[in-house]
């Protein structure tokens, strides 16, 4: 039973082992696509670049550099829309990067048409704006820490009587600390492949999912909208003003 | 010592005297300065509290004295068609920014004695050598009740409308809006007061509302604060809410303004019998007493009533072309212009700010900035305008290009002056300068730094994307988060079944700590295994003796633990009622008494026992533990 035991760890230890060298090759091909496709952006090469870039996508790794390389890359080739859509997926992974920041801005602010004001309601908002720093992983890690920190207070105030009190309150500040973030986590969460950005310069939102359609507002490349539901080629998206309408799927690119 | 006391008593009567002085001589100038006034505005009004009345019911006359109070009541013995009886005086003073005016009131009541149109007056009364008239006063007697009021009838005296019998046209004499404006031809845009005046006569009324005036020919400003006051209107007095508002034509025709409506609560009795004193106050009083007394009882109901005023023509003339001024822009009234300068020396480049102040009559809101007569050698600015309610002020700022300029030019304001009805400029003469050239000033700052020398200009910025990043940064696979990591979740269920144990453990440690019973009938089983290995060791060495200290020890300490009584209170008697109290099988029962009983022989007589029955005996043990540990007890 024994040996069974040690040949199984042994197995798994080797293969981990093996992955890990695997995947420390597949970094190491992915670091040079990398930097030649720094040098070809340098060239002015955008499109050979943005292949070099997509090239590690399609390996399967991603990063918030990468992204932002790409997105980049897309500015100057002008194609603003799938320029905010890299810097918005870049902004999922580096939140706090001033440089795409600063990217995402101006590229917003060349977005044509009159700029839409969101109408969520401000418990909404607030939580967005608390929440807004925070990658998906960083905030699973600090919900994990609440988790535990709620754990430990429980026990404090079980096992040391004199700390009751205060290992109580802070239990019920790490509880309430924890659904607020759970709450925030769960709309990022369900955000993801949900939100989309317009890629063509202009496209008319309509209101039934077909070409003779009445137009219900046109929406312009770059924007951001929501996708609330699918049908064939037609996505039901929503305008941060709630507006919604019909678009094709050629129009948008969902991430 | 005593001289003292004189001289501070003399200082007091001094004192007395001059304030005794003083007081006369105030009081003296203020009956000479009333004296002066009764003297100046001595008047006769008479009136009446209605011209329509019925057959038989009474009509109350005033005869108001202003300015005087020592006039005895006339005789009205003979007023045709009426009967006169006089009901008292009622006096009033009143000081009104320092101005003391007095009347005095004689109040009749006449009953008319027949149908038709009487007029009563004129009265000519003489009074410290003067003769006062009144004007004549008309009114009319039918043979049934106005307004639906009843019949006058022995100690019943004016009757108030009943909710039953509201009628908006037999109220018309009583309440109604007057729409009046203070001209009939106006020019396009020229200022003039609108008054609408709500006349109420021996009616409570409350809940009134700003009158509302439907008009797309005329723009009418915000109805001010209404004002009060009593009235005379046909003779009949009346309580007065009078709403004024400017307005002006905003385009020429002829129209007609209105009718002007207006809503208010008509306060009615619920019945239709109220006695009420001639002296009443018909409005006010009405409000008070409706409002107060009244409707705390449930006696008074509010009727919803809207008023319309007739309706008034008025004519909105167009401003004349003829002589119209080249720089007339559209204001109206008559105003008068002052400008100043600031300040009157300056360097060439530094700002002066002109100031041009618009006051008088008319309609502000038409007048634009006066003119310059030129601008040149000026860099000049938009004007800041503020305004009230009688001048309107301009603030430009003008810059001198050079030192050669000596003075502000001719500074020209046109406006039509409606009450002339011609227009008319306005000039202000040049206003004199000295600027001085601006190297002097560069010359006097030549020691500062450049850059405090010369404004900062605001630094245009270019505007791009930054750079790209030199690291690839933290890869990750694509699409994979910490949330979906069967590691992350695995430490989340570990931590959470360590908590658990953690909690479960500081339970079971309290309860044992606190219950005795659960934590002797835990102690009960592992004593009870320690006591029957010791008794088989015991079984297989041959010590007898021991074997049976062994067993009964072991027997006694599992039942008391196991029952939670004390070790020397285990007997056959207590294991009996044991046995019965808690349902332990009768074999059982008997095996533990068996082994009880063997224990006690063998202490006397322990070579009895054979290796077959100890071995029993033993087994007896063990099966008795075992069975009571099986057993939910």
């Amino acid at each position: 039973m024994r040996t069974k035991f040690f040949l199984y760890t042994l197995c798994t230890m080797l293969y981990a082992c093996g992955v890990g060298y695997a995947q420390q090759g597949a970094v190491g091909d992915v670091r040079s696509s990398f930097y030649r496709a720094n040098l070809l952006y340098e060239q002015g090469s955008y499109d050979e670049a943005i292949k070099q870039y997509s090239s590690i996508l399609e390996s399967g790794l991603e990063s918030g550099n990468l992204y932002y390389n790409l997105g980049n890359c897309y500015f100057k080739k002008g194609e603003s829309g799938r320029a905010l859509l890299n810097y918005e997926k870049a902004l999922r992974l580096i939140t706090l990067d001033k440089d795409l920041e600063s990217n995402y801005e101006y590229a917003c602010s060349l977005i044509k048409g009159q700029a839409v004001i969101s109408k969520n309601s401000l418990p909404l908002r607030v939580l967005n704006n608390l929440f807004e720093k925070f990658t998906i992983d960083g905030l699973t890690v600090l919900l994990s820490a609440f988790y535990m920190l709620f754990l430990v207070s429980i026990l404090i105030s079980l096992l040391f009587r004199p700390l009751k009190k205060h290992a109580l309150i802070l239990a019920v500040f790490m509880g309430l600390s924890f659904i607020v973030g759970f709450i925030g986590l769960r709309r990022k969460i369900a955000l993801l492949n949900k939100e989309a950005i317009v890629t063509l310069e202009q496209a008319d939102a309509k209101f039934e999912p077909m070409d003779k359609a009445t137009t219900h507002f046109t929406l312009y490349e770059g924007m951001k909208v929501e996708v609330i539901s699918s049908k064939d080629n037609w996505h039901k998206v929503r305008r941060q003003d709630n507006k919604s309408g019909w678009i094709e799927d050629s129009a948008i690119a969902i991430f | 010592m005593k001289r003292k006391v004189q001289s501070e008593k003399r200082k007091v009567k001094a004192q007395s005297l001059k304030l005794l002085v003083l007081s006369f001589g105030f009081t003296v100038c203020v009956l000479s300065l009333t004296l002066i006034c009764y003297a100046s505005d001595i008047q006769l009004e008479v009136t009446v509290d209605r011209n329509k009345i019925a057959l038989g019911e009474p009509l109350q006359l005033n005869l108001a004295f202003q300015g005087m109070q020592n006039v005895s009541a006339p005789s009205l013995d003979k007023i045709e068609g009426f009967d006169a009886r006089y009901l008292g005086p009622s006096t009033m003073v009143s000081i009104v920014n320092g101005v003391v005016t007095s009347s005095i009131t004689h109040i009749y009541t006449l009953v008319p004695l027949k149908t038709g149109t009487f007029t009563i007056g004129p009265f000519s009364i003489e009074t410290q050598g003067r003769t006062l008239t009144s004007k004549p006063i008309t009114i009319e007697v039918v043979s049934t009740s106005p307004a639906g009021q009843q019949p006058y009838s022995s100690g019943q005296a004016l009757q108030e409308p009943s909710p039953a019998k509201i009628d908006t046209e037999g109220l018309k004499d009583r309440i109604f809006l007057i729409l009046s404006a203070g001209k009939r031809k106006a020019y396009l845009n020229e200022i003039m007061p609108l008054t609408i005046k709500l006349y109420v006569n021996r009616l409570g009324v409350r809940d009134i509302q700003f009158p509302a005036l439907e008009t797309n020919d005329f723009s009418i400003d915000k109805f001010g604060q209404p004002k009060q006051s009593r009235e005379e209107f046909g003779g009949v007095a009346y309580d007065v809410i009078e709403f004024t508002a400017d307005m002006f034509g905003i385009k020429p025709g002829e129209f007609t303004l209105g009718p002007a409506k207006l809503k208010c609560n008509l306060v009615v009795r619920g019945q239709n019998q109220h006695r009420r004193s001639p002296l009443d106050g018909g409005f006010l009083g009405g409000l008070f007493k409706d409002d107060i007394f009244e409707d705390f009882f449930g006696r008074y109901e509010a009727y919803p009533l809207e008023l319309k005023s007739t309706e008034l023509p008025i004519t909105v003339l167009s401003l004349p072309q003829e002589g119209k001024p080249g720089g007339f822009d559209g204001a109206l009234g008559n105003f008068q212009l002052k400008a100043e300068a600031s300040p009157l020396q300056v360097k060439a480049g530094d700002p002066i700010t002109l100031k041009m102040t618009v006051t008088g009559e008319g309609n502000l809101d038409t007048v634009k900035p006066p003119k310059l007569q030129s601008k040149d050698a000026f860099k000049v600015y938009d004007p800041q305008v503020k305004q009230n309610e009688t001048e309107k002020i301009f603030e430009q700022v003008l810059i001198p290009d050079s030192e050669k300029v000596t003075h502000i030019p001719q500074i020209n304001f046109s406006f039509f002056n409606t009450q002339t009805g011609q227009y008319q400029v306005l000039t202000h003469n040049p206003i004199p300068i000295t600027v001085a050239r601006a190297e002097d000033a560069q010359t006097k700052l030549i020691e500062l730094p450049q850059v405090q020398a010369r404004p900062a200009q605001k630094e245009e910025l270019g505007r791009d994307i930054i750079y790209l990043k030199n690291s690839i940064g933290r890869l990750r696979r694509l699409g994979c988060y910490l949330y979906q990591n069967l590691i992350f979740w695995l430490f989340q269920i570990l931590s959470s079944i360590l908590f658990m144990g953690i909690i479960l453990i500081h339970l079971k440690r309290r309860k044992l700590i606190t219950d005795t019973r659960y934590a002797r009938r835990l102690r009960a089983q592992a004593l009870a295994k320690k006591g029957i290995q010791e008794a088989g060791k015991l079984l297989r060495e041959g010590k007898t003796g021991a074997f049976f200290d062994a067993v009964f020890k072991t027997m006694r300490v599992y039942l008391a633990d196991r029952f939670h009584l004390p070790s020397g209170g285990i007997t056959a008697i207590t294991i009996e009622e044991l046995a019965k109290e808690k349902g332990i099988a009768s074999e059982v029962l008997d095996k533990i008494k068996m082994v009880f009983a063997d224990c006690d022989m063998a202490r006397y007589a322990p070579s009895q026992f054979g290796q077959k029955q100890l071995e029993d005996i033993f087994q007896g043990l063990k099966e008795i533990v075992d069975y009571l540990e099986r057993q939910k007890i």
